[in-house]
């Protein structure tokens, strides 16, 4: 990573801004469901397509390697949010709505957009520069999505063959867990 | 043997059972302790909030197994979002997803906390009988040759080029297949973990253990617990039942591990009465180095650490009490892939160019000697738990250090360029960029770090001020409450803490059964 990247400073205003508004667009989120909100039960489509276009802009430029949804990692992430302790999954829902909001805040030379609707170059740049910003709020939401997503895309088979890992030893079958399989029935 | 294991299906209705001894948690501690407790005709019950799952339920996909054997799936961490806590949560605790490295503790360790902490009867001697009974049971031994995967070799030749004292580290294996899969439980019960040694043990003797079932409030009068109640979760979903299991004993003890302790007597209203409960919380935070070397190293097969280097494992200072070098153990590193990718801080096609070199890709771990003037705390919001962990000054100068000498190392053992776990990436192509590390930034979040190893929060001393827990593990004010796990260190062991945990809880059986007679 480029040292010369200029880091960013969210204010105390900009702060008090942005969590007003995320307050206010949490609410109504809550309101107006989407149609497929059974599907997935901690993650809201709000939530998915903030991570799906962050996934997008983190993950590498090549048809060689399976995208986020081939790799299933809105699903399989939810379904790990779904058995940890509720403060872990809020916080991870916290951090993606913060994500979606924060380019309206923030100094960062993007469009005046939410998340999801910036361009992938602005998207790129926006990850780039808050992984080293001085607030830790801002690069813990950022960082946290980033490393959680990863772990979700190489914990997918599909990822495998392109990084050169040979898989699990032995080569057993998976084994689901009563977590795995009820998970799957509840979603249905 | 089989149905001595009671799991969430078996508890169709409330129920109540009686044992003379109860044990919360089934890890190092609580695992060793029960074993040590039936082999003197002691019954025992012990009891664990997380799921039974016996070598043939894995898998080594890391992510299922995660699911299977970790706390909140690893994807707890510190309060500020910094550290990544890891901890078990299936019975036979986080020894199913450790590394299976045993040291014996420190003479010095063991000796600082006699000194400082009034602690009696730990001493070395005492010790030492123990472990020369879990050597034999859990198979303990150096690792050897063959066992030394490339990234362990590098290591070693690393060290050796620099002049640093290094060993083979203690392994408890049995028939090590190589596969590389200790974090995922070893699907091939060759690791010794509590699972196929201490638990089988218990059953063998008739102990009984039930799983899915989460420690809730003691009952106690006058300091004397008469009961504890505890409610069945359903395992499948993960929530709490409406079936409770009342269990009477003689004697309690709270082995749920250095994050569970403390928390389960802090949600019993224990506070005020042990101002210490909770405070005191070291956690080895563990920095990385990824490095990328111009051979093949799959750092993923084969045995985690084989090779370390305890050269710096004590912090030195200067007459004048300034921090000069040192107070770390360092190792290879092994991680599958998903939680390496994690762990890479850059993004993009950079972080592709770094993980589709998985082949080529190593690195090292560190785990630093908690700072005994700069321990953390665990305390409650609510009902929920919340560790504090800020990086003090000294610690701050400790990590420092370490990220130099883990580069140091790398470039000596031939790496072509090292990428340091911090947020800002800092990639270093030649030893001559070692400068980059003093101007680097270390402070809360600052660092990708996980924390393994916790300690404190029922520090073991003489001063109920300061302590939880006198020298025979008893709960101060209480006349059967007892902790045997790594919570009662009053610091860091500054090694790896099981072997450490496991001869406390023989002392621990000592006491119990004294109290018994």
């Amino acid at each position: 990573m480029n040292a010369a990247i200029p880091t960013i400073q969210i204010s105390r205003k900009e702060l008090l801004k942005s969590s007003l508004l995320l307050g206010v667009s949490f609410s109504l989120l809550k309101c107006f469901p989407a149609s497929n909100h059974k599907k997935f039960l901690i993650l809201s489509p709000s939530n998915i397509r903030t991570l799906e276009k962050f996934m997008e802009a983190i993950l590498p430029d090549t048809d060689s390697m399976p995208n986020a949804q081939q790799a299933s990692v809105a699903r399989r992430l939810d379904e790990e949010l779904y058995f940890v302790d509720e403060s872990i999954s809020a916080d991870f829902c916290d951090a993606l709505m913060f994500v979606e909001w924060y380019p309206l805040f923030s100094d960062i030379p993007t469009s005046w957009k939410k998340f999801s609707n910036l361009s992938l170059a602005e998207r790129k740049l926006i990850i780039q520069e808050t992984c080293q910003n001085k607030s830790g709020i801002v690069r813990s939401a950022f960082s946290n999505i980033r490393m959680i997503g990863y772990l979700m895309y190489y914990g997918n088979p599909t990822t495998w063959s392109g990084i050169g890992y040979d898989g699990p030893f032995g080569g057993f079958p998976e084994k689901d867990s009563e977590q795995r399989a009820h998970y799957r029935e509840v979603i249905q | 043997m089989k149905n001595n294991i009671i799991q969430w299906k078996d508890i169709k209705s409330n129920q109540k059972v009686a044992t003379q001894v109860c044990i919360i948690g089934t890890g190092c501690g609580g695992a060793t302790l029960g074993a040590q407790l039936v082999k003197q005709g002691i019954d025992v019950i012990l009891i664990d909030q997380g799921g039974y799952y016996p070598t043939a339920a894995f898998d080594n996909n890391e992510l299922n197994m995660a699911g299977k054997l970790s706390g909140d799936r690893n994807l707890a961490t510190s309060s500020d979002n910094g550290i990544n806590l890891m901890y078990g949560n299936n019975i036979g605790g986080a020894s199913v997803h450790y590394w299976a490295d045993s040291y014996r503790t420190p003479v010095d360790r063991l000796q600082y906390w006699e000194e400082e902490f009034g602690i009696e009867n730990h001493d070395v001697n005492r010790l030492s009988k123990y472990w020369d009974e879990l050597d034999v049971r859990l198979n303990v031994h150096p690792a050897t040759d063959a066992y030394l995967n490339p990234m362990n070799r590098l290591v070693e030749k690393g060290a050796r080029n620099l002049g640093w004292k290094g060993h083979r580290v203690p392994q408890a294996r049995k028939n090590c297949q190589k596969s590389g899969h200790c974090m995922q439980g070893c699907a091939f019960g060759a690791k010794q973990s509590q699972l196929v040694t201490h638990i089988e043990d218990i059953l063998e003797a008739g102990g009984r253990i039930y799983s899915d079932l989460k420690a809730e409030q003691l009952i106690y009068k006058n300091g004397k617990v008469e009961s504890l109640r505890s409610v069945s979760i359903d395992r499948p979903s993960g929530k709490e039942t409406s079936n409770y299991v009342e269990i009477k004993a003689s004697a309690f003890v709270v082995a749920a591990g250095g994050y569970g302790s403390s928390t389960f007597l802090l949600r019993n209203g224990l506070k005020k009465q042990l101002p210490a409960l909770g405070e005191f919380i070291g956690m080895n935070p563990s920095p990385i180095v990824h490095a990328m070397y111009p051979w093949e190293v799959n750092q993923w097969r084969n045995i985690p650490a084989g090779f370390g280097i305890d050269h710096f494992r004590l912090a030195e200072y200067d007459a004048k009490g300034n921090y000069l070098q040192g107070g770390y153990l360092l190792m290879p590193n092994q991680l599958q892939p998903a939680t390496l990718s994690a762990l890479i801080p850059v993004v993009g096609d950079e972080h592709f160019n770094w993980i589709k070199n998985l082949s080529n890709l190593g690195g090292t771990i560190g785990w630093i000697d908690d700072v005994p003037t700069e321990l953390g705390r665990i305390h409650l919001s609510g009902k929920d738990r919340k560790v504090d962990y800020k990086i003090g000054k000294t610690t701050s100068l400790i990590l420092k250090d370490l990220l130099r000498k883990q580069v140091m190392l790398n470039f000596a053992a031939g790496a072509e360029k090292v990428l340091i776990g911090n947020n800002q990436a800092t990639l270093l192509h030649s030893i001559d960029d070692l400068g980059k590390i003093d101007n680097l930034t270390i402070d809360s979040g600052s660092l990708m770090m996980a924390a393994p190893h916790p300690s404190g929060g029922c520090r073991m001393g003489k001063d109920p001020k300061i302590t939880v827990t006198n020298s025979e593990h008893k709960v101060h004010g209480f006349t059967n409450l007892f902790v045997a796990d790594s919570s009662v260190f009053p610091t860091g062991v500054s090694v790896d803490p099981s072997y450490t945990i496991m001869a406390f809880s023989y002392a621990a059986a000592d006491s119990i059964a004294e109290y018994l007679a």
